[in-house]
């Protein structure tokens, strides 16, 4: 089963809400299973199971199991006296592995788990729960250590460890009995805190040296700390995994939460003796992944779990180093994600956000797989209409683009739409743009801009996928694709509100899901026909010169005939050259002597273009998480180059935050507050 | 004998420095370009305002790792630290919560990880300090994250060690807490809370109440210093954190 990118940002919204509050919430149409949390997991793991289906293959449900971490939990209970390579143990290797019993992996690690409780906040377990009443948590301290100590299981190789865990439940008693008994006196407190840190501080060492003692053979090493929070919740793992029997099953993490996931994914994968996992196949995706083991548990993970990946975004620093110097090795296979923080100030906590990722993948999905947003010049004005939230059509109108960049934009909803598809538009010279887009109610409206907004047309059709060209409101042409997979082909007269009959064109993608462009070059029309599924060819319908009112298919081509052909845009006066998107984002323009100009964008990306004043002027507008307009100004036949919008006050339309990025406003606020 | 008050009272004390909107807003941005210096990507920073010196750290493999900045103009100095860029960041400094006690202020005790951090670039930080001609120019302390506990152990150290830098305001965003109540916070705020001749007169923790880094490492024992800004509002780049400093940026702008 190979990557899946439609897939990864449903994955992904999974993913990261694991290391949220529970109940996470659920993607639409996911319901949510079993869930694994709680106080009793000193690391903050947690964990759910939830089932749904997934864009690749919506007629299937699929199982999946996120792991994350309660982070205000598990940043003081990690610690880097954890992060060093510990054997993993042949259970869970299902038999490949060294390393002794799992009866006394289990032991060790309970040990390992009492050792570390108190470092979650030192001194607290024992004030903590004497202050606040945590005694659930100071007794399985308790209980934890008596069974270390108790248990002739860990000789000889606990010695040392038990050597300093018996001062440490002393220290620790002393410190209860402090907190109690004086209790607001600083320093009693200090004194027995003080005493039972120092304790605290020899466990590392010991712990190492009993590890150390017991590590036999060369089998594949995990991070212990990753490994011993995982063992938390490995019972409840296995119990909840019955739901998945003999059903496609995801293992998911983002961030910290996917080390224990590359654990879980080897745990789980089907067709090993012992354990049995029930599932019938298994897919790991990973997001921002921390690296878990060294390139033995690496090159393990690729033989047991070969349908794993992981999905990285260059600007996420935080699993980005320096793990190989500690011999740790990244698992699966590399999907590299791009996209461009649309911010200018730089903030590696958002870069590491599962929303983020999420987005980009989105960003990635939607590039790939459906219409672009829809642009359109109109006179020196470029219009730009995007699918909002909750299907709203949303407008931007930039003005004076062309002239001296100056920017006036701000987002205003037109109207709703259905489902997934995207709105479409065509200019009508200086001062008009139509709007076509499916209505949720039936039909595809149509509406036409001159100064102010006339009322909806409505095409009885139900489109998944509309284009539309025009050259008077007389004289309008839309081709819609159903969600059969029929493409029709309308003329409409706006003035009268006539609409004729549809005529069908044949589609030669059967019933896939598809998306349809018009370009209209001079008196020629082309349709571009281009199925959700980038691997597949795109076809273009070309109609005949003079008789493109009727609609007559005269040529197909298929496949690929240029790299760039994967986003049409505008066509450029003359002969038909394109606007064009490569499936890598860069955008080219060929030139008449055949040099490609290309510069990288963000995605999604609409193009828009006219070719007033004898030259031709293009724009291209990558929108991202928020919004940024990124300008390809072609200034008659001379190249000027990218140039980036400046910065400037907009309405995130997400969160309705009024952000203003411009130097001018940074310099206002810094003049008021006396520093310039 | 000294009662441990509840975090919420600070807020409520008097204030020798009034909280400045424009001056949080802007030590935002400077906060946010300690992280630009370390992937040396583009800075944004006000007119006249420039980075005049960084200072860096050795990882454990010798690496010298960009971790803060100074930035001056014509008016004003800027002492500024970055938050948490990397993994081995997160494990080595914000995990190691254990306490300690600092040469530089000994007694007081404060979380290892912090500790650790701050004495690798103190020398640095003051020997690049005692090198400006401040003159009337003010200096501000200001750090994100990881960058907020680094900007209030440089107050706490400038303060206890009378240094001579004309420290006028701190300001913290999405800070964790950074020491013991019973020792540090009793000192930073001057005992009673938020003494007017306290650090913490002139210290701003402006913290998101869903920004999960101020729980960190969970109370009671450690404990938030400084006077506590709260920062209300939503982002589109909340995610799970709600703690990147672009989120704070767009919640402070003042216009």
């Amino acid at each position: 089963m190979a990557y899946q990118s439609q897939d990864a940002s449903t994955l992904c919204a999974i993913a990261s809400a694991a290391s949220g509050p529970f109940p996470p919430a659920m993607p639409s149409g996911w319901t949510l299973g079993t869930q694994i949390s709680g106080s009793s997991y000193l690391s903050g793991i947690q964990a759910f199971f939830c089932s749904g289906t997934l864009p690749s293959n919506p007629s299937v449900t699929v199982y999946a199991l996120s792991i994350g971490f309660n982070r205000p939990v598990f940043f003081p209970w990690y610690s880097s006296a954890m992060q060093f390579l510990y054997p993993l143990p042949a259970y869970i290797l299902g038999g490949q592995g060294s390393s002794g019993s799992a009866a006394f992996d289990e032991q060790r690690l309970m040990l390992a788990a009492a050792r570390m409780a108190p470092v979650s906040s030192p001194g607290d377990l024992g004030l903590d729960a004497a202050i606040s009443g945590g005694e659930e948590l100071a007794r399985e301290l308790e209980m934890l250590g008596r069974r270390a100590l108790d248990d002739a299981s860990v000789e000889p190789d606990a010695a040392r460890a038990r050597g300093a865990f018996g001062p440490l439940i002393r220290d620790w008693r002393s410190l209860k009995f402090a907190a109690r008994s004086r209790r607001g006196d600083p320093a009693a407190l200090q004194s027995a805190m003080a005493a039972y840190n120092e304790r605290i501080a020899e466990l590392p060492q010991s712990l190492r040296a009993m590890v150390a003692a017991t590590t036999t053979g060369s089998g594949p090493n995990v991070d212990f700390g990753f490994f011993t929070a995982y063992t938390q919740i490995r019972t409840a793992l296995w119990n909840g995994i019955t739901v998945a029997s003999g059903q496609a099953f995801y293992v998911l993490g983002h961030n910290i939460g996917a080390p224990p996931a590359q654990i879980a994914a080897i745990d789980f994968s089907p067709g090993r003796s012992s354990p049995t996992s029930p599932v019938a196949s298994l897919q790991a995706y990973y997001f921002g992944q921390i690296a878990v083991g060294d390139s033995n548990f690496a090159s393990t993970s690729a033989t047991i779990v070969p349908n794993a990946y992981a999905v990285q975004y260059a600007d996420d620093y935080v699993p980005s180093q320096p793990q190989s110097e500690y011999g740790y090795a990244l698992t699966g296979q590399q999907i590299p994600l791009s996209g461009t923080n649309p911010d200018p100030y730089d903030s590696p906590w958002w870069q590491q956000a599962g929303n983020l990722y999420c987005q980009f993948l989105e960003d990635q999905a939607s590039f790939l797989n459906t219409p672009t947003p829809a642009a359109v010049m109109s006179g020196g004005d470029l219009h730009l209409f995007v699918r909002g939230s909750h299907d709203q059509i949303r407008h931007q109108r930039v003005s004076g683009l062309l002239r001296d960049s100056r920017v006036w934009y701000a987002w205003k909803e037109l109207g709703t739409m259905s489902g997934d598809a995207v709105p479409a538009a065509a200019s009508l010279g200086d001062r008009r743009v139509l709007l076509a887009a499916p209505l949720p109610l039936g039909g595809v409206g149509v509406r036409l801009f001159d100064g102010y907004w006339h009322r909806w047309h409505i095409v009885p059709v139900m489109a998944a996928s509309v284009a539309l060209s025009a050259t008077s409101p007389a004289d309008v042409v839309l081709v819609a694709v159903t969600d059969e997979g029929e493409i029709l082909h309308f003329r409409l007269d706006l003035e009268s509100g006539a609409v004729s009959k549809p005529v069908r064109i044949a589609n030669p993608y059967d019933r896939e899901p598809l998306s349809v462009e018009l370009h209209r070059v001079d008196e020629r029309l082309f349709a571009v026909l281009r199925p959700k599924d980038a691997a597949r060819p795109i076809h273009t319908i070309a109609y005949e010169d003079d008789v493109w009112r009727n609609p007559t298919m005269l040529t197909e081509s298929s496949g690929q005939p240029e790299p760039h052909h994967v986003r049409l845009g505008s066509i450029v006066r003359g002969e038909p050259r394109f606007l064009a998107i490569s499936a890598d984002r860069r955008l080219a323009i060929p030139e008449s002597g055949g040099d490609d100009r290309t510069a990288l964008i963000a995605a999604p990306v609409a193009l828009a273009a006219n070719d007033a004043a004898g030259g031709m002027h293009g724009v291209a507008l990558g929108v991202t998480a928020e919004l940024r307009l990124v300008a390809n100004l072609r200034d008659g036949h001379g190249w000027r180059g990218w140039n980036e919008l400046p910065p400037g006050r907009f309405e995130d339309p997400v969160a309705g935050v009024i952000r203003d990025r411009s130097q001018r406003h940074l310099d206002e606020i810094a003049r008021r507050a006396g520093l310039i | 004998m000294t009662s441990i008050p509840a975090e919420t009272t600070l807020a409520a004390a008097p204030a020798a420095v009034p909280y400045n909107a424009n001056l949080a807003y802007t030590l935002a941005v400077f906060s946010s370009a300690t992280y630009n210096l370390y992937q040396q990507s583009p800075l944004q920073l006000p007119t006249g305002w420039s980075v005049t010196s960084q200072f860096f750290y050795d990882d454990v493999f010798g690496n010298s790792i960009s971790i803060g900045a100074v930035l001056e103009s014509s008016t004003a100095v800027t002492l500024a630290f970055r938050g948490t860029q990397t993994w081995q960041e997160m494990v080595i400094t914000d995990c190691n919560v254990f306490p300690s006690t600092p040469d530089w202020m000994q007694y007081y005790s404060i979380l290892a990880g912090f500790n650790s951090m701050y004495v690798s670039i103190r020398q640095a930080v003051m020997n690049i300090l005692n090198g400006i001609t401040f003159g009337t120019r003010p200096l501000y302390l200001t750090g994100h994250s990881l960058g907020g506990a680094l900007a209030t152990l440089a107050a706490a150290d400038y303060a206890a060690n009378a240094a001579s830098y004309p420290v006028t305001a701190v300001y913290t965003f999405g800070s964790p807490r950074v020491g013991s109540y019973i020792t540090f916070a009793e000192y930073y705020n001057g005992v009673t809370p938020v003494n007017p001749n306290s650090i913490s007169s002139y210290t701003y923790r402006v913290a998101r109440p869903s920004d999960v880094v101020t729980l960190i490492p969970p109370g009671p024992l450690y404990y938030h210093v400084s006077q506590l800004e709260t920062l209300p509002g939503t982002t589109a780049q909340d995610g799970l954190t709600s703690h990147s400093i672009d989120s704070y940026i767009s919640l402070l702008d003042p216009a």
